[in-house]
């Protein structure tokens, strides 16, 4: 699924260049679940936003599901984003004057999906993730919980291939992180692959593989 | 693929007003009031110049007009003046007629009124291109045998006999009866609303041969007005230091009589609400990029405001292009009303200007679709930098904010 080879990348502030990663690599299989651990700033959310194709390389070649994304152009990149990948942030966002459902269907919007398909698709999500007595809620009315449940249903909105979720358990209790690790884990059972950033070690506990990161370089992590 | 794309938008541009709906009113003002004022300007100079071609219709660009106006009130015209006429510039010459105004009262039945007396001959009608509603107009022989026959202006024969069909009927002017041979079609003439044209408003007149009108014999008729209209080849100025001569040069210097040329006031008139237009133009032009400044600033703000909505867009799928034409939507959906509420404002401002200030005011499919066109490119003008500014965000910083 991912085949990240040799990737660097560096900030630039003015007459500054900051590297974030260096010569990272990372294989990732279909079906997989891995989790990203290591100290704040050191990286991680780089590596996620480049694998997430939100952000280009500097160097080194990225393909991902067989295609080389390092090549691609913003309309193609927006294109896999849209139908491969499923972004949770830790910091819940959501657009502030759209309703749950529409929130949700926002990967639909951008594929052309019809407005009564996306909200159909949209509700189920949010049953599935169990807010189905929230449909008509704007963002703001959601507890932190609730707001990951709407994120991940966000996420699936459109069946990716690849999920990234960066902290997503960052600012939740642990009966509230518990609920959302096991939502993943049910979903990387159905087949969908994960790559998750988390500081918790029993949340990283739920991957099949951990590694770490530290000053920009990815490595196993074989004390667990 | 762009093409119609954005379509998708429009209803969802609706959204953020939950937000901030007094931002949006306030930007939307300065467009609106802007295009108002366009609007007005395209519709007062439309006015304008249709008044001008029905006027120069009327009156023709080779009319002169020459008044008497001696301060004792006594006609300074008289047929000696006709016969020199004929004899220096008969060629040039296409129509020649004698006024003589005069008010009388009208009887009908019990019932008085005053009436503008006309006492002329049968060129009169071809002068200002009279058009009749029904019966004829003064003929040659009606002035030569000193007829009693009247040709009513259309408001005349309506004050006085309650319908325009009053040919044949008759009516008593002072002491003497008149029968009634023909009525005016047309209500008013636009050209003789020309405040210096001592010509009274053609349809509240009453017509009557000159030779009625006095007991002078006629070839020693006096009369206050002479109208003269020329051949289409006469160059009018060329012509004014001859006709000087012809009625005696001394006589418009010490104002016992004035020469008019209806074409030139109205070109003047003309001039003077093209000047106008202008001026009301700039102002609008002024106001309208206040309003693109007020739109530019709202979408500046929303683009700053939602940097982390537009990061999440461009995470969920959406390219630049997206993202681009997602605020030009909006920040043309702002002008666009906007633009509307301006055009409804506009024409309600130029009924009130065509009502206080009597100017011609004439709405026409051109100046409203003008407007919306302007709004439109309003629109496009202040949103093209905020909509740009967004595509062109990074994501992952958008996001973090």
């Amino acid at each position: 699924m991912i085949q990240a080879d040799s990737i660097d990348k560096s900030y630039t502030l003015p007459g500054l260049k900051i590297p974030v990663l260096k010569n990272v690599s990372l294989e990732v299989g279909e079906g997989e679940f891995i989790a990203i651990m290591g100290p704040s700033g050191t990286g991680k959310s780089t590596l996620l936003n480049l694998l997430g194709c939100l952000d280009s390389i500097d160097g080194g070649r990225y393909v991902l599901d067989n295609e080389a994304i390092s090549e691609m152009d913003d309309a193609a990149l927006a294109a896999v984003r849209n139908r491969k990948l499923g972004f949770v942030f830790q910091s819940t966002s959501f657009i502030d004057y759209l309703d749950l459902p529409d929130n949700v269907a926002m990967p639909g919007f951008y594929c052309g999906m019809s407005r009564a398909e996306r909200r159909q698709r949209a509700t189920d999500l949010l049953q599935r993730v169990g807010l189905e007595h929230r449909l008509t809620h704007l963002p703001g009315q959601l507890s932190g919980g609730e707001s990951q449940r709407v994120a991940i249903a966000r996420a699936l909105f459109n069946r990716p291939r690849l999920l990234l979720a960066d902290e997503p358990t960052g600012n939740l209790d642990s009966r509230n992180s518990a609920e959302i690790v096991n939502i993943l884990a049910q979903l990387n059972a159905e087949g969908l692959t994960i790559v998750l950033i988390t500081h918790d070690r029993e949340v990283a506990g739920a991957a099949d593989r951990i590694y770490f990161m530290q000053d920009g370089v990815l490595g196993r992590r074989f004390d667990d | 693929m762009i093409s119609l794309n954005f379509v998708r938008y429009i209803l969802p541009a609706f959204d953020m007003w939950k937000i901030k709906p007094l931002q949006a009113i306030l930007s939307m003002a300065g467009i609106a009031i802007g295009i108002a004022g366009f609007v007005v300007v395209v519709a007062m100079g439309q006015g304008a110049r249709q008044e001008f071609t029905r006027a120069v219709g009327v009156l023709g660009t080779n009319t002169v007009i020459v008044n008497s106006t001696s301060e004792d009130g006594l006609p300074q015209l008289n047929s000696a003046m006709l016969f020199s006429l004929q004899r220096l510039m008969g060629h040039e010459l296409s129509a020649m007629a004698p006024v003589l105004h005069k008010y009388a009262n009208a009887y009908i039945n019990r019932k008085q009124q005053r009436v503008h007396l006309v006492g002329t001959n049968a060129i009169y009608r071809e002068v200002f291109s009279l058009a009749l509603a029904s019966g004829r107009f003064l003929a040659p022989y009606d002035v030569h045998r000193r007829q009693r026959v009247a040709v009513l202006g259309r408001d005349a024969a309506l004050a006085l006999f309650s319908t325009t069909r009053a040919t044949g009927r008759t009516l008593r002017l002072g002491k003497n009866w008149y029968t009634v041979i023909g009525v005016l079609a047309t209500d008013e003439l636009p050209a003789l609303k020309l405040s210096s044209l001592q010509t009274a408003d053609s349809g509240k007149s009453v017509y009557i041969p000159l030779t009625v009108m006095t007991p002078k014999a006629v070839n020693d008729l006096e009369f206050s007005q002479l109208l003269l209209k020329f051949t289409e080849d006469v160059r009018i100025t060329a012509a004014i230091p001859l006709l000087h001569r012809i009625f005696g040069a001394s006589r418009f210097k010490q104002q016992e009589l004035e020469m008019i040329v209806p074409y030139e006031l109205l070109i003047k008139k003309k001039q003077f609400q093209h000047m106008l237009e202008l001026f009301l133009l700039g102002i609008s032009t002024i106001i309208l990029a206040v309003g693109v400044a007020g739109v530019l600033n709202v979408m500046l703000v929303s683009v700053n405001s939602r940097r982390s909505e537009i990061g999440l867009r461009r995470a969920v799928g959406a390219t630049r292009i997206d993202i681009l034409q997602q605020f030009m939507v909006e920040g043309v959906i702002l002008a666009v009303i906007g633009g509307s509420i301006g055009l409804l404002a506009g024409w309600g401002m130029g009924v009130m200007v065509a009502n206080w200030f009597e100017l011609p005011v004439e709405f026409d499919l051109q100046a409203i679709l003008a407007g919306f066109v302007i709004s439109l490119l309003a629109g496009l003008i202040s949103a093209i930098y905020p909509a740009l500014k967004a595509a062109r965000l990074n994501p992952v910083e958008a996001l973090r904010s």
